[in-house]
């Protein structure tokens, strides 16, 4: 198996989950197949190959050609692998991950938080633990300070190695 | 041989090399590159394409880039997989601000076991 197979396989199983790769593996590059065809190849329900089919078509990595059967008046769908796309989607991934790092980090640099000793509760800002007279909302325990430096650390250095990632293509 | 040859590849950038040039530069026969070219072409590293070179036709090979066969989740960054990512954001349903999943990953990179 060449690299990028092995990718698009831990990103389908990711994405679509573990039976989508028994579609993936009957889907070829430049040879059109039917779904109708995959689930007599693989004894799968005709409805399942064709719910994984379009997980794929949703993750770009299969594309299919349509038409009418002349005799029945059905369409009938030719579908395609379409490995090249995964480095666009991983790409699009990327850059939609950097982006809620970024949101992340601008509401911790943004925001003063206070956290409440009991684990089970949440963590607070400096108006919302006001509000409430630092009191915990939940058990009514102390709000103490959260000193926040190593967070925002953490995400700034996954931000850059993120960014860096994206620009290397 | 594969290291020198991926790096003078990798040099040549888009234009590429002929293999002729290649050849040459690796100082090596013709059948060990070639032996190199096809298992760099196998994995996918190399494209062949086809040149004319003074009058006559030839090969040209450019390097695509070593794909990795690993997803690079930048050390389990739960976002990568996230099936609801499209639903986060700022005044969205789910927000990077409170999720629980990056919270964890957060705090795991902050008291690594």
């Amino acid at each position: 198996m060449s690299a990028r197979e092995e990718l698009i396989k831990t990103v389908v199983i990711e994405f679509a989950g573990e039976d989508a790769i028994e579609v993936l593996v009957h889907l070829k590059e430049g040879e059109e197949t039917t779904d109708e065809v995959i689930a007599t190849e693989t004894g799968m329900r005709l409805n399942s190959v064709r719910k994984i089919l379009y997980k794929l078509y949703d993750l770009h990595l299969a594309s299919y050609r349509r038409t009418r059967d002349k005799n029945t008046g059905w369409f009938v769908y030719y579908w395609i692998l379409e490995p090249t796309r995964i480095h666009g989607l991983l790409r699009e991934r990327k850059l939609k991950v950097l982006e809620r790092l970024q949101q992340r980090l601008v509401y911790e640099s943004e925001n003063t938080f206070y956290y409440c000793q009991n684990n089970g509760c949440q963590r607070h800002t400096f108006e919302e633990a006001m509000s409430n007279t630092f009191k915990c909302p939940i058990c009514a325990g102390h709000l103490d300070h959260d000193d926040n430096t190593e967070i925002i650390r953490i995400l700034r250095e996954q931000i850059e190695l993120l960014k860096a990632d994206i620009e290397s293509g | 041989m594969e290291s020198r040859a991926i790096a003078l590849l990798k040099e040549a950038g888009s234009k590429g090399l002929l293999l002729s040039e290649l050849i040459q530069e690796l100082e090596k026969s013709a059948s060990n590159v070639q032996n190199v070219i096809e298992s760099l072409k196998r994995q996918g590293y190399v494209k062949e394409v086809e040149d004319q070179h003074n009058g006559a036709s030839t090969t040209r090979l450019i390097w695509q880039g070593r794909e990795s066969s690993k997803w690079n989740t930048f050390n389990g960054c739960p976002c990568f997989s996230c099936k609801e990512i499209e639903q986060c954001g700022e005044g969205q349903p789910i927000t990077p601000w409170y999720c629980g999943k990056l919270n964890v990953w957060l705090a795991e990179r902050l008291n690594p076991t």
